[in-house]
C-alpha cells in the first residue's frame, strides 16, 4: 500500500541547441583532425589573421620556421578552445561580457566602450495616480510638489519635475534596526535556538 | 545611468523603449504538505498559466520581511489592549522574541510587456525617444495620456482575464512596484518592509518620499571594496554585485544571481521534486526569478523541423567520429520525444524560460557562502547553477521588471512544455492559519530558516469561513497536545474569551495553568469539594429543572416511560420547587425523603442517597459549599478521580446493569459538564467562550456528554462557543464521525506508532480509513515530529511544539506550536505530569 502515482516531467533543451560541428568541406572533403566546433574554428582564423597581419613584428625566424610556428600556434589555439567546457553559453558572448567588464574603458569590434565603474542606477518616473487616492490627495491638499507625483486629472497639464520635495511625513524606522536588550521577557527561546542551530533538515 | 521606466501607475509601468509592462501580485497556492489531489490541481493550474501567457514574461519570487510590530497589530487587531492587560504582555513578549528571529513569506508577481500592435510597434518606440530626448534637454515631461493609460490597462486587463482565476492576479500598486524596486536595492540587509498594502500609510511613505524608486550605485564584483585596480581575473573570481544606496555609502548590498545553466538530462520525478516552489527548504533564503517566453505549438513545431535538418547535417558533418553510439542519437531520440509530446496535445506550448536565484548578504563572503550552498541543494536533484561573474550586473537587471530581457539571459534558456516545468511549482505557499487573532505557531514547512507567524482568531476569522468553531489535537503521550491546547485557551482568555475546561490530570495542570486569571473557578469532583456545581444552584431557573431532570435519569437509570420519570417532572417544575422551597439538589433529596407525599417519592431518595453519600458526590450534593459561578472568567472541572464505563460496560446489558455507583456517577457528572459548559458557552453570542476536554476519550465514554458535545459543535458557532478536543487517536476518541469530521482546524504531533500516526494522518487529510498515506508523512510524523532523542535528554527544547496543522481554510503546513511567550505563563502551560519521553512521572 501506500504507493504514489509519478510521473516525469522533461527538458528539452538538448534536443533543439544542437551544438554545431564542423568535420566536412562545403566540398565535402573530411577536415584533418575533425569535427571542429565553430568557436575553434573562429579562434583558428582569428588568430591566423593576426598572426598573418602582424607578421613583421614576429616574423624573425626565418621562412619555413616562421611558418611552422605560425601553424604552431593556430593549432594550439584550436586545440585549447576546444578544451573549454560546456557552459550553456556562446564562449565567444562569454568572453565579450568578461571584456566588457573587465576593462574600462576599452575597444571592442572597432567601437569605443565605456564603462562607467561602478554605475549609477537613477530613476526619473512619473507617478499616475487615481484621483481619489489618498497619497495623491495628500501631496495636493499640502501642495506639496513632489518629484515625482502626477495625479491623474492633471496629466494634461504636463508637470516638470523638481527637486526633492519636503517628506510629508517622518520615515519609519526599520525595526531590525531597533535592538534593545534591556527588555525583560522572553529571550531566545526553542525556535531562536532552532534558528540559529539551523537544525531544521535533520528529520530529512 | 537612468532606469528604464518613465512612468508608473497601478498595475502598469511605461519604458523609455517604448514598451509598456504589466505587473501583477499573484496569490500563490498551497501545496507542501498538502494531499496529492491538492497537488495536482495547483500544477494543472500552473500548466493553465503558462499557456496563457504567450510570448515574454517575468515571475518573481521574493522573500518579504513580515516586520515583528505587523504581526504584534495583528494580535492586538479587535482587542482593547488597555482592558487585556495579560494580552499586552503576551504581545510584547512576542515583539521581544520575533525581533531575534527572521520572519517573512514569499511574495510573488508576474510581469509581462504589452504587445504593441499595428503601427504603435513603430510609434510608440518614437515617442519614447522622443520623451528620453525632451528629458535631456530638461525640457517638461510628458505622461502617458488617459487615453493611453485606459488602452492598455484594458490590454493587461484582457490578459489577466486569461490567467488562472486560482492565482488570483491583480495589477500591482505603484507602492508596491516601488517596493520591488527597493527590495531588490537592499536584498540581504534586513532593511526591507513588509510589502505596502493598498492605501495604508506604508503606502503612502512609499509614494511620498523623495523619490518614488531609490536610487542604487551598481558595482560590478565589489570593485569599490579593492584598495588598488583589480586585475581582469581578479574581477572574474568576484561573481556578484555590490550595490550601494547613494545616501547611505556603509549599507551595500551584495548579490549574486545564479542561473540554471543544466537541468536533469532524465527528467524530474512529480511530485516530489518541485525544484522552485520547494526552493525554501534548501535554508538558503534567496529570491528567484524567471524569464519566460512561451511558444505556440505551430511555432515549436517550425524549430523543430529547423532543428532535425541540423542535426541531419550534424550525422553528415560528425559521420567519422559518429560511428559507436553517440550524443547524436541522444539528441534525435529527445527531439522525436518532444515533437511527440507537442502532437499528443493540441494546447501544449513551449517553455523556454531562464530560472534564477539571487543570494543576497552584507558582505561578498556570505553571498558566496550562499550561493555554494544553493549550488549544492540544486546539484543534489541534478539541476546546475552556474554563477556567471561576467553577466552579474545584467542578470540584476533581469530579475527587474520594465527591463529587456539581456542575451545572457536568453542564452541560459532552457527549453520545456508548459506542463513540465509546471512541475516545478513555483507559485506554491505553505502560509497556514488566520490574519490576526493570537499567535498560536510558527510555520516551518520550509525548515525552521524563515518562519512564518501562524495565527488563530477562534472568535473572528472562523466566521466568514462558515466553519465549525472547534480545534483537535491527537497526538501520543507528551508530544504536547495539552500545551497547545492550554496555550490557545489561555491567549483566547487574555484576549476576552471565557474557559470552562475537564482536567483528568491528577496533578490539576488545567488548574495550574489558569492560576494566574483572576476570578478562576477550579471545581475539585471529590471529597476534598471546595465549590458546588449543582445544576439547580448555579443554572437560572429557566434552565435548571431541565438539566437537572436529565442529570438524576443518567444518574438513576431512569426509563423514559416509568413512574420515576414523571415524579422527577413534577418535582422539578418551577412552581412546586418554589412551593417547597427546592434551592439545590441536597434540599431535593431532603424533601423526598421526608416531605413529599407523591407515589414513588422514598424510593427515589433511597436511591439518591447512593450516590449523595459517596465522599466524591459533595461537589453536586453538599449545598454547604458555595456553587460555582458560571461567568467566571474560567472554570476547571477537576476529573481525575470519577471512574468511568469502559466501552465494555456500555455495550454488553449484563455488564451495564452490575456497573459500580462510582462509574454511574462519572457518567452521569460529565453529562453534566458537557451541559453546564453548553449552556455557559451558547449563553453569551457577542463574547467567545471555550470549552476545553483534554483526554477527550474520557469524556466521550460518557453516550450523553458524546451528545452534547456533538450539540456543541453542530451550533457552537452561531453561538460564538469553541470546542477544544485532545486525544491520542481521533477515530476512538472524537466521538463519532459527524464530530471528527465537523472539527476544522486539525492539529496532528508525534505519534512513534506507525498504525497511530496513519490513522492520525488520514483524519488530517479527512480521509477514509482505508485510504493511503504518503509514507514521508508517516515517517515524519513517527520520527520528525518533536523526535524523543534519548531518555535523558528527551525531546530537545528547539524542536518541541512540532506538528502537522490543518487550518480553517483546510490549507495544510508543518508547524512549532508556540507557548505562551511570558516566562511565569509559560511555566504554568508547560506543568505537565508526563516528560517528555512520555513516562508518566507521577500517577
Amino acid at each position: 500500500m501506500d504507493e504514489r502515482e509519478l510521473e516525469t516531467a522533461k527538458f528539452y533543451t538538448r534536443a533543439r541547441r544542437i551544438p554545431m560541428l564542423v568535420g566536412k568541406m562545403p566540398s565535402g572533403g573530411r577536415i584533418w583532425g575533425g569535427p571542429y566546433t565553430i568557436t575553434q574554428i573562429g579562434a583558428g582564423a582569428l588568430v591566423g589573421f593576426v598572426l598573418w597581419k602582424t607578421a613583421p613584428l614576429w616574423a624573425q625566424l626565418g621562412g619555413f620556421m616562421n611558418v611552422v610556428l605560425a601553424a604552431g600556434i593556430v593549432i594550439g589555439t584550436v586545440w585549447l578552445t576546444g578544451k573549454i567546457p560546456s557552459t550553456g553559453r556562446n564562449p565567444a558572448t562569454w568572453l565579450m561580457d568578461a571584456l566588457n567588464l573587465t576593462t574600462s574603458p576599452g575597444r571592442l569590434s572597432g567601437g569605443r566602450l565605456v564603462i562607467a565603474r561602478p554605475r549609477r542606477l537613477n530613476h526619473r518616473v512619473m507617478v499616475l495616480l487615481p484621483d481619489g487616492d489618498r497619497a495623491a490627495r495628500l501631496a495636493r491638499t499640502r501642495g506639496w510638489t513632489g518629484p515625482d507625483l502626477v495625479p491623474v486629472d492633471d496629466v494634461d497639464q504636463r508637470e516638470v519635475a523638481t527637486g526633492t520635495g519636503e517628506m510629508p511625513l517622518p520615515p519609519l524606522t526599520p525595526t531590525d534596526l531597533i535592538r534593545d536588550d534591556d527588555r525583560e521577557t522572553a529571550s531566545l527561546t526553542g525556535v531562536g535556538e532552532l534558528l540559529a542551530g539551523k537544525l531544521r533538515r535533520k528529520d530529512g | 545611468m537612468l532606469s528604464h521606466i518613465s512612468a508608473l501607475t497601478d498595475g502598469l509601468m511605461w519604458t523609455r523603449s517604448g514598451i509598456v509592462w504589466a505587473v501583477w501580485r499573484v496569490s500563490p497556492i498551497p501545496y507542501a504538505y498538502q494531499p496529492d489531489d491538492k497537488k495536482h490541481a495547483a500544477r494543472r493550474h500552473h500548466t493553465a498559466l503558462y499557456r496563457a501567457l504567450r510570448g515574454e514574461s517575468l515571475h518573481l519570487g521574493l522573500v518579504a520581511a513580515t516586520d515583528p510590530v505587523s504581526v504584534v497589530e495583528a494580535m492586538v487587531e479587535g482587542v482593547d489592549v488597555a482592558e487585556h492587560e495579560a494580552w499586552a504582555a503576551e504581545c510584547n513578549a512576542t515583539l521581544d522574541f520575533l525581533e531575534h528571529i527572521e520572519i517573512g513569506r514569499r511574495v510573488h508577481w508576474i510581469a509581462a510587456p504589452l504587445p504593441n500592435p499595428g503601427a504603435k510597434a513603430v510609434l510608440e518606440p518614437l515617442q519614447a525617444s522622443w520623451a528620453a530626448l525632451k528629458d535631456q534637454l530638461m525640457l517638461p515631461r510628458a505622461v502617458p495620456s488617459k487615453h493611453a493609460i485606459g488602452e492598455r490597462a484594458a490590454q493587461a486587463e484582457m490578459l489577466r482575464k486569461e490567467m488562472p482565476s486560482a492565482f488570483d492576479p491583480r495589477p500591482a500598486s505603484v507602492a508596491e512596484m516601488a517596493w520591488l524596486f527597493g527590495h531588490a536595492m537592499q536584498r540581504g540587509l534586513g532593511l526591507d518592509m513588509d510589502v505596502p498594502v493598498h492605501g495604508s500609510l506604508d503606502a503612502e511613505l512609499h509614494l511620498t518620499g523623495a523619490a518614488v524608486l531609490p536610487a542604487a550605485l551598481i558595482d560590478p564584483a565589489g570593485q569599490t571594496d579593492a584598495t588598488r585596480r583589480l586585475t581582469p581575473m581578479q574581477i572574474l573570481k568576484r561573481p556578484y554585485v555590490k550595490v550601494i544606496d547613494p545616501e547611505y555609502p556603509d549599507r551595500a548590498s551584495y548579490q549574486s544571481t545564479l542561473v540554471v545553466s543544466d537541468t536533469p538530462s532524465g527528467g524530474i520525478v512529480y511530485p516530489g521534486c518541485e525544484w522552485i516552489g520547494r526552493v525554501d527548504e534548501s535554508s538558503v533564503p534567496c529570491d528567484w526569478a524567471i524569464r519566460m517566453t512561451v511558444r505556440s505549438r505551430e511555432e515549436v513545431t517550425g524549430r523543430n523541423r529547423r532543428a532535425v535538418r541540423t542535426l541531419n547535417d550534424q550525422f553528415d558533418q560528425r559521420s567519422e567520429e559518429e560511428r559507436a553510439g553517440s550524443s547524436l542519437d541522444g539528441t534525435a531520440r529527445a527531439l522525436g520525444e518532444y515533437q511527440a509530446v507537442m502532437d499528443a496535445d493540441e494546447l501544449e506550448v513551449e517553455v523556454d524560460a531562464t530560472t534564477m536565484f539571487t543570494v543576497s548578504g552584507p558582505s561578498a563572503e556570505q553571498v558566496l557562502d550562499d550561493a555554494r550552498d544553493l549550488t549544492k541543494y540544486f546539484a543534489s536533484m541534478q539541476f546546475k547553477l552556474r554563477n556567471d561573474p561576467t553577466v552579474q550586473p545584467a542578470l540584476f537587471d533581469a530579475t527587474l521588471p520594465g527591463i529587456p530581457t539581456p542575451r545572457a539571459v536568453r542564452e541560459y534558456s532552457q527549453i520545456t512544455t508548459a506542463r513540465s516545468f509546471a512541475a516545478a511549482v513555483p507559485f506554491a505557499t505553505t502560509d497556514l492559519g488566520d490574519t490576526s487573532g493570537s499567535l498560536f505557531a510558527l510555520e516551518i514547512s520550509n525548515g525552521a530558516s524563515r518562519p512564518n507567524p501562524v495565527f488563530v482568531n477562534l472568535g473572528g476569522a472562523s466566521d466568514k469561513l462558515d466553519v465549525a468553531l472547534a480545534m483537535g489535537f491527537v497526538g501520543e503521550l507528551g508530544s504536547g497536545k495539552s500545551v497547545a491546547l492550554k496555550s490557545v485557551a489561555l491567549d483566547n482568555i487574555d484576549r476576552g474569551a471565557t474557559l470552562i475546561a475537564v482536567d483528568h490530570t491528577d496533578m490539576g495542570e488545567w488548574g495550574t495553568a489558569v492560576s494566574e486569571v483572576a476570578g478562576s473557578q477550579v471545581v475539585e469532583i471529590a471529597e476534598d469539594a471546595t465549590l458546588s456545581m449543582d445544576p439547580l444552584r448555579c443554572l437560572p431557573p429557566a434552565t435548571a429543572p431541565r438539566v437537572t431532570r436529565s442529570f438524576l435519569t443518567v444518574l438513576l437509570s431512569v426509563q423514559t416511560k416509568s413512574e420515576q420519570n414523571v415524579l422527577l417532572s413534577k418535582v422539578l417544575q418551577p412552581s412546586y420547587m418554589g412551593r417547597y422551597g427546592i434551592t439545590s439538589l441536597g434540599s431535593l433529596a431532603r424533601h423526598l425523603e421526608s416531605e413529599c407525599e407523591l407515589a414513588g417519592a422514598h424510593t427515589l431518595a433511597d436511591e439518591m442517597r447512593i450516590f449523595s453519600e459517596l465522599d466524591f458526590g459533595r461537589a453536586v450534593f453538599d449545598d454547604t459549599l458555595p456553587a460555582i459561578d458560571l461567568d467566571a472568567p474560567a472554570i476547571v472541572m477537576h476529573t481525575n478521580r470519577l471512574q468511568l464505563p469502559s466501552r465494555s460496560d456500555m455495550e454488553h446489558s449484563h455488564l451495564f446493569a452490575e456497573l459500580k455507583a462510582e462509574k454511574v456517577f462519572g457518567r452521569a457528572v460529565f453529562a453534566l459538564i458537557a451541559a453546564l459548559a453548553r449552556h455557559r458557552c451558547f449563553k453569551d453570542r457577542t463574547r467567545l467562550d471555550i470549552f476545553a476536554a483534554d483526554e477527550a476519550h474520557k469524556t466521550m465514554s460518557s453516550p450523553e456528554a458524546a451528545e452534547e458535545i456533538g450539540m456543541f459543535i453542530r451550533d457552537g458557532r452561531k453561538h460564538k462557543a469553541a470546542l477544544l478536543l485532545g486525544s491520542h487517536d481521533a477515530e476512538e476518541d472524537f466521538g463519532n464521525e459527524v464530530v471528527r469530521g465537523l472539527i476544522p482546524f486539525r492539529v496532528l504531533l508525534r505519534h512513534r506508532d506507525e498504525n497511530l500516526a496513519r490513522r492520525g494522518l488520514r483524519w488530517l487529510h479527512g480521509q477514509q480509513s482505508d485510504a493511503q498515506v504518503d509514507p514521508q508523512l508517516i515517517k515524519l510524523i513517527t520520527e520528525g515530529t518533536a523526535p524523543v532523542m534519548d531518555g535523558a535528554v528527551g525531546v530537545p527544547e528547539e524542536r518541541r511544539g512540532e506538528c502537522l496543522v490543518r487550518d480553517f481554510q483546510s490549507r495544510y503546513g508543518r508547524a512549532k506550536v508556540l507557548a505562551p511567550l511570558v516566562v511565569s505563563r509559560a511555566e504554568t502551560v508547560k506543568t505537565t505530569p508526563t516528560s517528555s519521553t512520555g513516562t508518566v512521572i507521577r500517577s
